[in-house]
């Protein structure tokens, strides 16, 4: 074997040059320190990959760099700041949403279609292909007898109000890029062909899908806050409004509704900023129970395996009701339990996604036990009706227990 | 481990450099680093590659040494023999089997692993005994020498393929000076951007349309074709300026592997400027022995045939590399009927428009998954059976708008050729002696803007196939 160290001579401005390169192409790595691990499990949304067992090495060494190569991707420098930065360029320079779930609509119009980039439009099938089709009708009406039977024997009165989305509300802002089965589906429950809306409740239960008079008010630009994924402001009003006239309650007197300019709730989840025209309601009477969510939490903690679940508890002296109400719901609860809370003397709220289905009627024991209830509201989005399904058929379990 | 991949150019490349810069022994750390290079992809197949350079080593040797013309011809035919039985039995053996009795999917025939680049590694072993046996370069008697050649990871798994000649003197001995550097970096830099900015994204409209060939319209069977042949250029293209740049930055001269085949006018004139140090390899070491095009109109048209089918099969075992290798031999032979001097009378536009037809037709069966699905996309695309699909707006964002434009602009050579006006550019010929010190700057600001714009692509996990790389 022959090789002499002077067969290769580099000049001094190669060598500069190299280095200062090399120097240049090792940051992302040598900065990975300034990176908290905590900060980048949030950004990845799971666990970051661990630095492979040595052991494992001799087994499979192209296995164990694949897995030092995961270890070194979650962790590169700046990986936040460069996504952000490619999210910016695409939004802003092509006009290209920050992910494959999200779609662009024309006239400032963002809509969320999927709930990753594996599975882009999984939202759009759920509330357009699977919420509103005639199965739907039936199975409601069996969700609302199971509510009305249980809320008969427990002496708790539970009601179901659904609420439209954007998605149902403006399909034919949905762009081209979407399929074009999501877009006809959407639109024909938006014409008025969903089951939901011709269903009559059994006595004793309140049902409100509030989709035709969300519908009169969609023109206003900030009515269903355009690049957002809830329901908020004037349109939470407006659903909140059907409620309470459906259970004979007046709307607040001490509401007051102002236009403001907020961020898009959607692209904010890619680091975005994008203002959109919004209303606001204020209402001083509100107040949040801070000692009161502590209490709440402590009563149901053990039902919800994500201790970071999301509560909220609101009371209101001067309310018109002197109901104590608990709002088990989806993600849209979170909005409408303030606005809610101006019509009744206290409203706790559960965003119960992650609880089991099963563990209904048990939450709403615990939390009776902590403030006694007089009402349950079941709330979800439209395509977020399986939920009401799963939750009464625990309540109709329970009240077989529960004498007449 | 692929040159647009984080640990590559965020931690293999940097250390590469600075061990260039740094140890004395470079030929040894440069082949220390292509093992890591390899090791870190085939884990203990790397024993295959290792082997195949010990074999070629002996073997170089003694024919170099040998006086006896007939023992120099046994030795090289044994060993061209051992070479190719490592290539087939590694790569076509699967392919035999399935054709000839149709073994179990879980046999062992069919699940025979596939050494990244054995193609490659095997070429350029023949290259080298062949170089021998003809003369054309001496036995390299240092193994580091000879594993740097077979095993140099800017070319090992992708090419561009080495002739032995060519190299051998760069083996022993080269220069690296800042320029070196200065070329090697931007052509490196332009090599990521065509790949990562441009190929990646154009994978990304056509994997998931010849996903689903069966419910292809014919508008969308064109774009998935027009995508695939744009991503495989670029793809491949920008692969083989990655490879040349890093050449360039360890002081060697790697041939230029493409010169705008998009703008060939025959598909003899694509096959000048397509994957060239294949081509030069097929006439060099196949076309030439079988007696190339002297031996009359006949055994010339049987030896293109023979080479192009070859040549298919070299890319792929798969019957759709065996018809995408067929279709070029007989499109060639039909050229030199004379159907290349009847173009060659013909408006500019009818040329150009012939060779992409015929090259786009090429690379959907060279794409397709089988013969059955090539069959349903080209049946899309002239039968114009169309189906109900998504339109062209529906399938493309912005992004992808934006860079199918730039793609088909970038794939003829006004962009470059205003660009060199501006940027000192590597080119095909010695660089101008003077070049004034503002075009350097502009180079340096060029290439930190492309290799930004991909360092952002490939920091958060952009999709990034890599299409040379299994063959």
């Amino acid at each position: 074997m022959r090789t002499r160290p002077d067969a290769v001579r580099l000049s001094a401005g190669a060598r500069l040059w190299t280095t200062l390169a090399a120097l240049f192409l090792l940051i992302p790595v040598l900065g990975m320190r300034l990176q908290s691990t905590e900060r980048l499990e949030l950004f990845h949304n799971r666990s970051l990959q661990p630095w492979p067992a040595a052991a494992a090495f001799a087994a499979d060494p192209a296995a164990w760099f694949r897995a030092a190569r995961g270890w070194l991707g979650d962790r590169v420098y700046p990986i936040r700041r460069a996504a952000q930065w490619r999210k910016r360029l695409l939004l802003n320079v092509f006009h290209t949403a920050p992910g494959r779930q999200v779609a662009l609509g024309e006239d400032g119009y963002v809509f969320l279609t999927g709930t990753s980039n594996a599975t882009p439009y999984d939202i759009l099938e759920n509330i357009c292909l699977k919420a509103h089709i005639p199965a739907a009708g039936p199975a409601m009406r069996r969700a609302l007898r199971e509510a009305a039977g249980y809320g008969q024997r427990r002496g708790i009165a539970v009601d179901v109000v659904v609420l439209p989305t954007l998605l149902t509300l403006y399909p034919e802002r949905l762009p081209e890029s979407v399929p074009p089965q999501y877009r006809a589906a959407c639109r024909a429950a938006a014409a008025g062909d969903s089951p939901l809306l011709h269903i009559a409740a059994p006595a004793g239960v309140h049902y409100v899908f509030p989709f035709r008079e969300l519908q009169a008010l969609r023109d206003d630009p900030g009515f269903f806050p355009q690049a957002n994924w809830h329901a908020s402001g004037w349109s939470v009003q407006v659903a909140r409004d059907a409620y309470l006239a459906a259970l004979g309650l007046a709307p607040p007197a001490q509401e007051t509704r102002t236009a403001a300019q907020a961020p898009s709730e959607i692209l904010r989840l890619s680091d975005l900023t994008r203002a959109q025209p919004v209303y606001e309601l204020h209402n001083a009477d509100v107040q949040a129970d801070g000692d009161g969510e502590a209490g709440f939490r402590t009563a149901i903690a053990a039902l919800i395996p994500n201790p970071r679940f999301i509560t909220s508890v609101f009371v209101n002296a001067n309310a018109a009701s002197g109901e104590s109400v608990l709002i088990l719901s989806d993600s849209y609860g979170q909005l409408f339990a303030p606005a809610l809370a101006g019509a009744f003397r206290s409203v706790a709220q559960i965003t119960a996604n992650e609880m089991a289905p099963g563990d209904a009627a048990r939450l709403i024991e615990q939390t009776d036990r902590w403030r006694r209830l007089d009402r349950v509201i079941l709330l979800t989005h439209d395509g977020g009706a399986f939920r009401v399904y799963g939750w009464t058929q625990s309540l109709r379990v329970a009240a077989t227990r529960l004498q007449p | 481990m692929v040159f647009s991949s984080v640990e590559f150019l965020f931690l293999f490349l940097p250390l590469f450099l600075l061990a260039q810069n740094f140890l004395p022994w470079r030929n040894l750390s440069f082949v220390l680093f292509s093992l890591v290079f390899y090791f870190a992809g085939e884990g203990w197949f790397t024993a295959v590659v290792a082997v195949s350079v010990a074999i070629n080593y002996v073997f170089g040797l003694r024919i170099g040494d040998a006086a006896d013309p007939r023992k120099r011809k046994q030795l090289l035919a044994v060993s061209v023999a051992l070479n190719l039985a490592l290539l087939i039995f590694f790569k076509y053996a699967g392919f035999i089997a399935d054709t000839l009795f149709h073994p179990a999917k879980d046999s062992i025939w069919m699940n025979i692993h596939l050494p990244l680049g054995i193609s490659f590694f095997t070429f350029h072993a023949i290259s080298y005994l062949v170089d021998i046996y003809r003369r054309d370069a001496r036995a390299e008697r240092s193994f580091v020498n000879l594993s740097l050649y077979m095993l140099m990871f800017p070319q090992l798994i992708a090419g561009p393929i080495l002739r032995f000649h060519m190299v051998a003197g760069q083996l022993r001995r080269r220069v690296v000076t800042s320029r070196h550097v200065y070329y090697g970096l931007l052509l490196f830099c332009f090599g990521l951007g065509q790949k990562v900015l441009l190929a990646d994204t154009m994978a990304g409209v056509a994997d998931p349309l010849f996903a689903r060939a069966d419910t292809l319209s014919t508008q969308t069977a064109w774009l998935a074709a027009i995508c695939y042949t744009l991503q495989i250029f670029f793809d491949f293209g920008g692969y083989s300026n990655m490879a040349m740049g890093l050449g360039w930055m360890a002081g060697f001269h790697f041939p230029r592997n493409f010169n705008f085949p998009y703008i060939a006018r025959s598909i003899t004139d694509f096959w000048r400027r397509w994957h060239m140090s294949l081509s030069r390899w097929f006439r060099d070491y196949l076309y030439i022995p079988l007696g190339g095009n002297r031996l009359g109109p006949l055994k010339t048209y049987r030896n293109l045939m023979i080479v192009f089918l070859l040549c298919g099969l070299w890319h792929g075992a798969a019957w759709t590399f065996v018809l995408w290798g067929a279709y070029h031999g007989l499109l060639l032979v039909l050229e030199r009927l004379g159907w290349e001097k009847l173009l060659q009378k013909s408006p500019r536009l009818l040329q150009h428009g012939y060779t992409m037809l015929a090259v786009i037709v090429g690379w959907v069966l060279f794409r397709a998954a089988s013969v059955e699905q090539a069959g349903q996309i080209l049946a899309k695309m002239f039968l114009l059976r169309t189906a109900e699909d998504l339109t062209i707006r529906q399938i493309l964002n912005g992004e992808e708008m934006v860079v199918l434009v730039v793609a088909i602009a970038l794939s003829a050579p006004l962009v470059p050729a205003l660009l060199r006006r501006l940027v000192a550019l590597p080119g095909l010929r010695p660089w101008p002696r003077r070049v004034p010190a503002w075009q350097y700057s502009a180079g340096v600001v060029l290439g930190l803007s492309i290799l930004l714009g991909a360092a952002l692509k490939i920091l958060t996990g952009a999709y990034s196939p890599f299409i040379y790389f299994r063959f």
